[in-house]
């Protein structure tokens, strides 16, 4: 091997081996119709995030995702949604979950294994936006149009966990998941009023559904605020009348904290309120207290 | 308080075995300076006395505590720091002395590049340090093991489970995860072996490449290049094996090559225990073996040394004991196993290197040739590494990134050439690239997958090495244009494929930050990967699940197990076996009575009746629906609170 030909060669060799693998792993990322019938969603499985940044696709705040499909159309992604199953342009698209290791096929949302027909996906067109809203609770989904093949795969990583757990805490395993009712959806934390994530407490009052798996002593403890003077708590277990908490009027967080039996299977603990918070007069579900906590757990 | 001083218990231990081992290390490798063979052997030795501690506690008897651990360690480091004390070099001034001789050779962009692979280094420490073991196939047979051996403090022949991997794989590295949890027993550094094994490929580079008479800088600069492979990066920080397997094969190349230039058997002593831990990885390993030593026979028949032809057959059966021994003592109890147990030495698990032979020979002939077909068409699309994101499993990809699609393709065409012309090829410098040449080209034989290239990282590392040897040969550095070109080219290459790798697949940077704001208990795998929260129980099991609370898990041939698991590997799994005639019929039902059976006589109530990211959902009044796919049969738990 002449030497003198590799001293000249190789170097430049090299530059255009680098340059032609920089070019082809940036060009833009573009399926055909034809590729997406034909062949699994392997072929076209997300980038990972590094690649997204040369692309814009980063999570943008408050877990929406930003991208573009293969016709250059902007979409604006946000987990989580309910809604209809058309684009702005009212063509159908179909919506699958997308799943590393069982790939789904683009034939329809018949297709959806038992898995994931839990997952309540949709698409939302806001048409005066010219967005895309996509709704489900999953990590990942690869979207398909019927008219123009494209497809949007990406992994949605973010703790999901209900609104509800930010608040509502339980502690040891005595019942399924317990069920709430007469809360409003999490919200905040509003530091400019000094205040961490909370939910507020409905009239006529909120509900906790448990079904115990073997008698047991339950421990509720709450954490809220009340500035209503007179505001009273009236806990029920199953129907009677534990006992009435008055709270003081105050805009600190305070622990209330009482214990109830529990019995094997159906149990209901009702928070029943005295009064509601006058600036919500005209609301048919009025606020009453403010949740920072509900911690429900096993009694020693 | 109890972290810290099992932390101190661990750097006390540890300590002692590096600095038993770099003395014995020291004592192989007289030469002073040769920095980067001492940190090899050193390296081996270490991984060896774990890997050989463990086995010989776990095997025999219920030996596989703490305590007798530390004992047996304490007790061999302080017998090798005895014989080989006196013949060890103070490892700091060596490194200095290493750093005075690399600086004045070591230009702006070495040292830019240095600077990176410290940084990255750094970056993947954190790494395996603040996130759990992710990658799917380790949820299926790496770690679990690892925690059946905690819970019954032996290596059991058989875990009663239908993932046959877990009972057929060469486990090796799972023995170096189990070593570095015990010591804390949590889990977050379980894949730190893969890291050490990933960093002992750069000197293990820069030794055969000073060998190969490249400059200190270029050396250095080679090295980092191949540090910075994505797949490598990639799995740096899982408990897959790969890496493990791939450094371990290389450092056996180095170590034979020494052999091939100084004769000193100390060399073939080091080359056994390398060969013995790649044959502990993967059971795939014994083909490295017999390509390595096919090479390299070739390479010692053509260049014989004249003085040692007395005693020829004697010094032969000697020199093959020295490697042998080891080898087989390191890396053949799992053959041993799967031989006794199932009368074949892959085990009851199908693997393509003992089954070459299927059918008569034409129809298997036929068959290796398509495979040969299929993977050389696919070589290009996959070195392109293109439309796919870098995971671990290389998933349609190479992974062996720009630079050795800029350095290693033309070195390639080099290596071929060289073959070609008889002087050429009798330099022992081409040994490493033959060797590659010759695994890659049986791999292509064997099977081909979409997963396949991660098993090919040997073939970028010593191609990239081969590319700098013939850009020093050439005199090509020695130009300026040379010089900016390869540095740009490096430094362009390295810097794409660490930031590809940077974040894990599937995950995203708000999520990372997510994790880490969880509860250390709640650090789990489960909610790393959290698949679809209301798809599967992984998550909820995790936080809700105490993990004192034992649980049926349904298993099929792949499935994941590692992810009940807490940090502290408490939780006690029951493997239900679904059964092989309803392997891949994922419709049936689960068999429910023998289910409520297998659950009454473990005297367990909770079962999971998931498998990977599918649960099953059956319709039995008995079976509580605690959450999706996660059952309560009040049965089990009647059984359990009996006297």
């Amino acid at each position: 091997m002449s030497e003198a030909v590799l001293k000249r060669w190789l170097p430049p060799v090299m530059l255009a081996l680098a340059t032609a693998y920089f070019t082809i792993n940036l060009f833009p990322h573009r399926v055909s119709a034809d590729r997406l019938n034909r062949t699994s969603y392997v072929a076209d499985k997300p980038r990972s995030l590094a690649r997204q940044w040369f692309k814009s696709e980063v999570p943008g705040p408050a877990g929406v995702l930003r991208g573009h499909d293969a016709a250059g159309r902007t979409f604006r992604r946000r987990l989580p949604l309910l809604g209809g199953n058309r684009d702005a342009a009212g063509r159908e698209v179909i919506v699958l979950p997308w799943s590393s290791s069982r790939i789904l096929g683009p034939k329809g949302a018949a297709d959806l294994t038992a898995t994931w027909q839990d997952e309540p996906l949709a698409l939302h067109s806001d048409q005066r936006a010219g967005t895309w809203w996509l709704e489900g609770r999953t990590v990942c989904i690869a979207l398909v149009t019927r008219d123009f093949a494209s497809t949007l795969a990406w992994l949605v990583r973010e703790r999901v966990r209900d609104e509800e757990d930010l608040i509502f805490v339980q502690r040891g395993l005595f019942s399924a998941p317990v069920e709430t009712g007469g809360l409003r959806p999490g919200e905040g934390p509003h530091p400019q009023f000094g205040l961490p994530r909370v939910r507020w407490g409905l009239m006529p009052g909120t509900r906790l559904r448990l079904r115990a798996l073997r008698p047991f002593t339950l421990r509720v403890t709450l954490i809220l605020t009340s500035d209503l003077p007179g505001q009273i708590l009236g806990l029920e277990v199953n129907g009677s009348l534990l006992r009435e908490i008055p709270l003081k009027p105050t805009r600190q967080f305070t622990s209330v904290a009482f214990q109830c039996k529990m019995q094997t299977g159906e149990n209901t603990v009702r928070i029943g309120y005295a009064l509601r918070h006058p600036f919500e007069a005209t609301d048919p579900r009025p606020r009453t207290v403010l949740y920072s906590r509900i911690v429900l757990e096993e009694a020693p | 308080m109890i972290l810290l001083g099992r932390g101190l218990l661990f750097v006390a231990e540890n300590g002692l075995m590096l600095y038993a081992a770099h003395a014995w290390a020291c004592a192989l490798n007289r030469k002073p300076g040769a920095v980067a063979d001492t940190l090899l052997a050193t390296g081996v030795i270490y991984f060896s006395q774990i890997t050989f501690t463990v086995l010989l506690l776990g095997i025999f008897a219920p030996w596989l505590t703490l305590r007798n651990l530390v004992i047996v360690n304490t007790i061999l480091s302080l017998a090798m720091a005895a014989a080989w004390g006196r013949q060890r070099r103070p490892i700091l001034s060596e490194l200095a002395g290493s750093w005075q001789r690399l600086a004045p050779g070591l230009d702006r962009a070495g040292k830019i590049l240095l600077a990176l692979f410290a940084l990255f280094a750094g970056l993947l420490l954190l790494k395996v340090v603040l996130f759990p073991p992710h990658v799917w196939d380790v949820l299926t047979y790496h770690l679990t093991p690892a925690v059946e051996w905690y819970q019954q403090a032996r290596i059991p022949a058989v875990i009663p489970t239908q993932v046959d991997r877990m009972n057929s794989e060469a486990l090796g590295l799972t023995v170096l995860s189990f070593w570095n949890f015990i010591f804390f027993r949590d889990d977050f550094l379980v894949a730190l072996p893969q890291l050490q094994w990933a960093l002992l490929l750069v000197p293990a580079v820069i030794s055969l490449a000073r060998r190969s008479g490249i400059g200190r800088g270029l050396a250095v600069k080679a090295a980092v290049a191949v540090f910075f492979i994505p797949s490598i990066l990639i799995q740096a920080w899982t408990v897959k094996d790969h890496v493990a397997l791939t450094a371990s094969f290389i450092l056996a190349l180095v170590f034979m090559g020494n052999y091939l230039a100084t004769r000193e058997r100390g060399q073939l002593l080091l080359t056994g225990l390398s060969l013995g831990l790649m044959l502990g990885y993967k059971l795939v390993g014994v083909a490295y073996f017999g390509c390595a030593w096919l090479v390299w026979f070739y390479f010692a028949r053509v260049n014989p040394v004249p003085s040692q032809t007395a005693g020829r057959w004697a010094r032969r059966c000697m020199d093959f004991s020295c490697v042998i021994l080891p080898a087989v003592l390191l890396g053949g109890y799992w053959y041993l196993r799967n031989f006794i147990l199932y009368g074949r030495l892959q085990g009851s698990h199908h693997h393509p290197l003992f089954e070459v032979l299927q059918g008569s020979v034409w129809e298997s002939l036929l068959f290796r040739l398509g495979v040969f077909t299929r993977n050389l068409v696919q070589f290009v699309p996959r070195i392109l590494d293109y439309r796919h994101e870098f995971e671990a499993n290389l998933t349609g990809i190479s992974g062996f990134g720009p630079q050795f699609f800029a350095l290693g393709l033309p070195a390639m065409v080099l290596s071929l050439a060289s073959l070609a012309l008889p002087r050429e090829r009798r330099n022992p410098v081409h040994f490493p690239v033959y060797t590659a040449w010759l695994l890659l080209i049986f791999y292509f034989f064997l099977y081909y997958t979409l997963h396949n290239y991660r098993l090919f990282m040997f073939f970028p590392a010593l191609l990239i090495l081969y590319s700098a040897y013939w850009f020093q040969r050439s005199g090509a550095g020695s130009t300026r244009t040379g010089r900016a070109i390869l540095n740009g080219v490096l430094l362009a290459a390295v810097l794409w494929s660490g930031l590809m790798t940077l974040i894990p697949a599937g995950q995203t940077l708000s999520g990372l930050r997510g994790f880490l704001r969880l509860d250390r208990g709640e650090q789990t795998v489960a909610n790393f990967w959290r698949l679809s929260p209301r798809a599967t129980p992984y998550a909820w099991i995790s936080d809700y699940l105490p993990a004192s609370e034992p649980l049926a898990v349904l298993t099929d041939e792949d499935s994941w197990s590692y992810i009940y698991y807490d940090r502290n590997w408490r939780r006690k799994l029951r493997f239900f076996n679904r059964g092989r005639d309803m392997n891949q019929a994922l419709q049936r039902p689960v068999p429910v009575g023998r289910l409520k059976r297998f659950l009454r006589i473990q005297g367990v109530p909770f079962a999971c009746l998931c498998d990977n990211s599918l649960c099953y959902a059956p319709a039995d009044p008995d079976l509580l629906k605690i959450y999706q796919g996660l059952y309560y049969y009040a049965g089990g738990a009647d059984v359990r609170s009996r006297p």
